[in-house]
């Protein structure tokens, strides 16, 4: 995963709702867009991209009471650390599971400058 | 560093204002794109908002707004105002953040953020066994 397209997944407005709203229960896409006020069409679109990306998988695939199916996502973050130090910006992320970037301090400047 | 208490006299301070935000909103002044391209611009540099805009491709309107939320959560300030060739007047802005921590661990966020006058304000609870971060 390049610093790229960490830079880019963290600053976006929706992706840190989506993995605050999944980090203690599952939760299907549009619990999440009702509760974080996040439009349903972007909510789906931000959950492949994070699902893609590795920070979320469907934990459970529910059947609603008029019969339709609905996967509900679960934040496979376990911590994130954002540091903001004499003007660079820095990120660490730990997954639950076994990833390139787990435990790395990611250097963002240029990313965001880009 | 004695200021926050003079700044409880009714009128709206940006310490006022922190007080009603949450973590979240808090983390996202840091996070959001624009919000942190700022930031960069910002730091030990006076720049205006149509240089920011200009250099980091920030459109216009959005580079205003989001310098004013910047400014009223007191991470950048505009530290003058100067007169333009044509005679308009142009608000130049510094950061004066220092240092910023956005923790997000147990299903919990939590934003610390030091400011160069020393004041250090804190969203999502209690930073204890974190001294460490405390200069």
């Amino acid at each position: 995963m390049r610093e790229k397209d960490i830079s880019r997944l963290l600053t976006d407005e929706y992706a840190e709702r989506i993995l605050v709203a999944t980090q203690v229960q599952p939760r299907s896409v549009q619990e999440i867009s009702d509760r974080y006020d996040i439009p349903i069409a972007a909510c789906y679109r931000k959950i492949h991209e994070l699902e893609g990306a590795g920070f979320l998988r469907v934990a459970e695939i529910v059947t609603t009471p008029k019969g339709k199916t609905m996967k509900l996502y679960r934040s496979l973050l376990r911590s994130a650390q954002l540091v903001y130090e004499e003007g660079v910006f820095r990120v660490k992320f730990e997954f639950d599971y076994e990833k390139d970037i787990n435990g790395k301090w990611i250097q963002l400047n240029a990313a965001i400058h880009a | 560093m004695g200021f926050e208490s003079f700044e409880n006299n009714g009128t709206p301070s940006p310490a006022n204002q922190d007080a009603e935000m949450n973590p979240l909103q808090a983390s996202q002044l840091l996070t959001d794109e624009y919000s942190a391209k700022i930031l960069l611009a910002t730091y030990k540099r006076r720049i205006s908002a149509q240089e920011i805009s200009h250099r980091y491709g920030i459109p216009i309107a959005a580079c205003y707004r989001k310098i004013r939320a910047l400014e009223e959560a007191g991470l950048i300030v505009c530290v003058d105002r100067i007169l333009t060739q044509k005679g308009k007047r142009k608000n130049l802005y510094t950061s004066c953040l220092k240092n910023a921590y956005i923790f997000f661990e147990n299903g919990r966020l939590r934003a610390r953020f030091q400011l160069a006058t020393g004041t250090v304000r804190d969203f999502g609870g209690d930073w204890n066994g974190l001294d460490l971060l405390r200069q």
